[in-house]
């Protein structure tokens, strides 16, 4: 009856609109089709509709930033109805983002190249017949983007559904629970229910090494480890194999994952089918506190941030720095803190008559060294800093020694005799980010794959989306990305620095070359004469440029640059020699055969490495997870480290041991506080106060004056033998144990 | 040993006299000693104290009431006495008795004046207070006698001292004391042995609160600055 009511209706235009009230009020359940010529145009309806001028202005999604290269070239798109001005080639997904709107995805990551296979980003665009996978599409100007139409949200729950078929019911057991994609995307985006009955398809787990556990059954197929692996990593390790439903993410063979950067498909694999072996069933994510701190098991300082429940610290994981680290953090720096738990130092000990340690209390230890110490001339007295060691530590070390009337301190790892007069002639010039804009590299006794891994993630990055040239002069290592093995020795650098070589010319042809020195040479006797070689080498190949610094020095340890800018260099270049008190302060890699048998040696660390089988006296101190210091990486960018987790035992601060064992010994230092000794560093290296910004070298070393000393031709050596173990932490550690044993390349 | 300990800690209905009493203490001390290194495995106070120490702390426990043995006063004690209804039902006798031997009207209002008048045998200072609350017992207020005794009572031939013992305080007779403390100290070492404690409580109330027994008299405070003193401590200030 209503149908013909309306049918009738719609018979007489005109009087439709008096009627339709009287009507309207006679039987309000009945509704009446009306038409109003405007309605009946069609060029009306792609006439484009005013956004309403009350809505509040976009910010885009997470505080992103967008950078246009070219403002000429700014397109404008239509997300929901908002205008928003974007760099031309940006996709409807990126689009979307600046317009603040997030869009669910899974294949999809910004640092990766795009797959467009798990269609979840699907999105209405209009006079387009069916959704645009917004990752994909290029955002054409013009473009209207729908995302929260019911076409873009049937064709997401249809995804989710598709997705949910085949995963295993495996949450409560699967250590991406609370932080997995799939479970927020599908609460946010998916139905409520799934109309699944037959049997869920299930795949054999692969063996990727001890470091990455997988249980492929959960594995939805993005290709997003598959794609980290071969650009950024540049092992083309993983693959898919198979078709449709027997898609399997594996490496074909039976192969581990060995590349230095492989925990990274951990935090890449948007569901549980990648997980940290180290990391399995301990904790859930929200029962963790995360820390945001730095890394110092290598020079470059990557951010991290420490998940830690208790007094424990449970897992690592990197922290978003586009100039250092940018995503990824390396496999030691990832796993390395399971030996933060062993082996520590929890008590001072002082070795008794028998050769046996004795623990004792901190006076009688404070008490012991102070004693000692005022009984050896002062030219005896000798400290060296460690390779964990933080800036505000090393400073205290350096007062105190100076006030007990020695000048002999030292940082491991930068030679006998250190050259800290020019920050260029010991830092990444070109800082960490700066390396994308070169387009030749030479390496000089230098592995960055073992040495620092982002950097070599860097000069890969640069490598494949330039061609950069890269020429290495150092013993045959593997990279993972084309280059040429110029020579092994200082042979070969002669023989570029007087132009005989044919890599010259790539240098002299480069718009920005860049030589990157490896900090090993510092331990080699005739280094000045390298270090001159080099510098030739730069001044014909104009490296240096009042734009461009392109000599760079890649340190090896996260203390060396703060040492040097502190100005830790010895006084003598024999003074392990002649040593009768020696102070060390973490420094496990010192080589301790030198010292004499009758000197007193002072341990101050966190672990029981290799030189506390020499020390006299063990002071225990805190790790860098447990205090608050001051690093500087290779570039010169000043960071700081945060306590996540308390001391262990009886363990105190380094900076607050030597302020308290200077009070015992007499000679107090003036400081008492942690503000306190940050500004006698302000007074000396006042770049070290200033956090989270990098202070560039000012004079270049064409200023240093001309060398004629005889270089050697001995080979580069490598500086790092294992690379999972470098330092007491790493050394400590059973999963780097493990890898070791498994993941090194013979 | 410490089931045997167990049996003997029970102590019998009175001692005789003082060297009984005494030679009871010294057997009660040495018992416990005895058994200190079963505590410290029960509770695993192998890294919080040593034997020694917790010897020391125990000694000190029996040293602190050692003036009950005191057969002379030197100074004037304050006794504490809190006394429940005036009809003296819940008065122990022999306060009953010593109360009515000094005068009946210490109990009502301005008895202390009274017995100030009399000549103040007892050096009664007088904290005289009223109670408006009424005790479970009947309607008569309880009352807080501050009563202090200059020289001994001469009752019983023996110093009367003043026990403070679960708030109502009597005097007695030293003896009775004595086996007073060793039955608490008895009970206590009962609880203790029989893991009815708790570890924490165990510590704090024995070790933390003797640190002083604990820690070495080194010459501690002999011009250490405020860093040094807190650096000894901890490393969190």
């Amino acid at each position: 009856m209503g149908l013909g009511l309306i049918a009738s209706r719609a018979l007489r235009p005109a009087i439709l609109h008096r009627s339709s009230r009287v009507l309207a009020s006679q039987n309000p359940i009945t509704r009446t089709i009306t038409s109003t010529p405007e309605l009946k145009n069609p060029e009306a309806a792609t006439a484009q509709p005013d956004s309403p001028p009350d809505l509040p202005p976009r910010t885009p999604v997470a505080g992103a930033r967008i950078h246009f290269s070219k403002p000429d070239d700014a397109i404008e798109v239509f997300v929901d109805g908002y205008p928003v001005k974007i760099p031309k080639g940006m996709t409807v997904l990126q689009a979307c983002e600046v317009a603040g709107v997030d869009i669910p995805r899974f294949c999809y990551h910004s640092r990766l190249s795009i797959a467009g296979n798990c269609r979840m980003c699907l999105v209405e665009v209009e006079k387009s017949p069916k959704p645009v996978a917004s990752c994909a599409m290029p955002a054409l100007p013009g473009m209207k983007i729908k995302t929260s139409t019911p076409v873009a949200k049937k064709a997401r729950e249809g995804v989710m559904e598709f997705l949910l078929m085949n995963h295993p019911l495996d949450c409560p057991i699967c250590d991406q629970g609370g932080e997995c994609d799939l479970q927020d995307q599908s609460m946010a985006f998916g139905s409520d229910r799934g109309r699944f009955t037959d049997m869920k398809r299930s795949v054999v787990d692969k063996n990727l090494g001890p470091l990455v556990k997988t249980v492929m059954t959960r594995c939805i197929q993005c290709t997003r480890c598959v794609r980290f692996a071969t650009e950024v990593a540049g092992v083309q390790d993983l693959g898919m194999l198979g078709r449709g439903s027997g898609e399997e993410i594996g490496t074909y063979v039976e192969k581990l994952m060995t590349s230095e950067l492989s925990g990274n498909v951990i935090d890449i694999c948007p569901v549980g089918a990648l997980t940290s072996k180290p990391f399995a069933f301990k904790a859930r994510n929200w029962e963790l506190k995360g820390t945001e701190t730095i890394d110092v098991t290598d020079a470059v300082g990557s951010n991290i941030r420490i998940d830690s429940r208790g007094p424990e610290v449970m897992r690592i994981l990197p922290r978003l720095n586009e100039d250092i680290n940018e995503e990824w953090i390396s496999d030691k720096t990832r796993f390395c803190y399971d030996g933060l738990k062993r082996q520590r130092l929890n008590d001072p000990m002082i070795r008794g008559a028998d050769g046996r340690f004795k623990p004792v209390s901190w006076r009688d230890a404070l008490a012991v060294v102070a004693e000692v110490a005022h009984q050896v001339k002062p030219k005896e007295i000798v400290g060296i800093a460690g390779q964990l060691s933080d800036a505000e530590s090393m400073m205290a070390l350096k007062d105190f020694l100076n006030k007990m009337g020695s000048n002999n301190v030292l940082c491991e790892g930068n030679g006998s005799h250190p050259c800290a007069d020019l920050r260029s002639g010991y830092l990444l010039n070109s800082n960490i980010a700066g390396l994308e804009k070169a387009d030749v590299f030479l390496l000089v006794g230098t592995q960055p794959r073992v040495e620092a891994p982002m950097v070599n993630a860097r000069i890969r990055k640069t490598v494949q989306a330039t061609h950069a040239k890269v020429g290495y002069i150092g013993p045959a290592t593997d990279f993972n990305y084309d280059h040429q093995h110029l020579g092994t020795g200082p042979q070969t650098l002669l023989e570029i620095a007087e132009g005989r070589h044919p890599f010259c010319s790539a240098i002299l042809n480069a718009k920005n070359p860049a030589i990157v020195v490896g900090a090993g040479l510092f331990e080699r006797g005739d280094k000045d004469a390298i270090f001159a070689a080099v510098e030739t080498i730069a001044k014909l190949g104009k490296v240096i440029r009042p734009d461009w610094n392109g000599l760079n020095v890649l340190l090896l340890n996260a203390a060396q640059a703060a040492a040097l800018d502190l100005g830790l260099v010895p006084e003598s270049s024999k003074s392990i020699e002649s040593a009768k008190f020696l102070y060390l302060m973490g420094a496990d890699d010192v080589n301790l055969e030198k010292v004499p048998d009758d000197a007193f040696v002072v341990y101050q660390g966190h672990h029981g490495d290799q030189s506390v089988y020499r020390a006299n006296v063990i002071l225990p101190a805190a790790a860098f997870s447990e205090k608050e210091g001051t690093y500087e990486n290779t570039e010169g960018c000043t960071q700081q480290t945060l306590p996540a987790v308390p001391t262990v035992g009886d363990s105190r601060d380094d900076w607050k041991i030597i302020r308290a064992l200077s009070e015992v010994a007499g000679v107090q230092l003036p400081y008492d506080t942690l503000g306190a000794i940050r500004s006698r560093i302000k007074t000396l290296a006042p770049n070290l106060y200033n956090m989270d910004e990098r202070e560039a070298a000012t004079f270049s070393t064409s200023l240093k004056p001309e060398l004629s000393e005889k270089m050697s031709l001995s080979a580069f050596g490598s500086a790092v033998e294992n690379f999972y173990m470098t330092d007491s932490i790493t050394r400590a550690s059973k999963i780097m144990a493990q890898c070791s044993a498994t993941l090194l390349k013979k | 040993m410490a089931s045997v300990m167990l049996k003997n800690v029970r102590v019998p209905a009175n001692s005789a006299n003082l060297e009984e009493a005494r030679s009871r203490t010294f057997d009660f001390f040495k018992m416990v000693c005895r058994s200190i290194p079963k505590i410290m495995d029960i509770y695993n106070l192998d890294d919080v104290v040593t034997v020694s120490q917790l010897r020391s702390i125990i000694a000190s426990e029996f040293r602190k009431n050692s003036d009950v043995t005191n057969t002379k006063f030197n100074s004037s004690m304050h006794l504490f006495a809190s006394l429940y209804c005036l009809s003296g039902q819940l008065i122990e006798h022999s306060l009953r008795i010593f109360l009515e031997e000094v005068n009946a009207k210490i109990f009502t209002q301005g008895g202390i004046a009274h017995l100030r008048s009399l000549g103040n045998p007892l050096g009664v200072e007088g904290v005289f207070c009223r109670s408006k609350a009424q005790d479970s017992l009947g309607s008569k207020p309880f009352m807080l006698v501050l009563v202090s005794l200059e020289e001994p009572l001469g009752w019983n031939e023996q110093p009367s001292i003043g026990v403070l013992y679960l708030g109502i305080s009597w005097v007695l007779p030293p003896v009775k004391v004595i086996d007073m403390l060793l039955f608490k100290g008895m009970e206590e070492f009962r609880n203790v042995v029989e893991h009815s404690k708790q570890r924490h409580h165990i510590i704090g109330q024995y070790v933390l609160a003797r640190e002083h027994l604990v820690q070495d008299a080194g010459a501690k405070d002999q011009g250490m600055s405020e860093f040094l003193k807190n650096f000894y401590s901890s490393n969190y200030f």
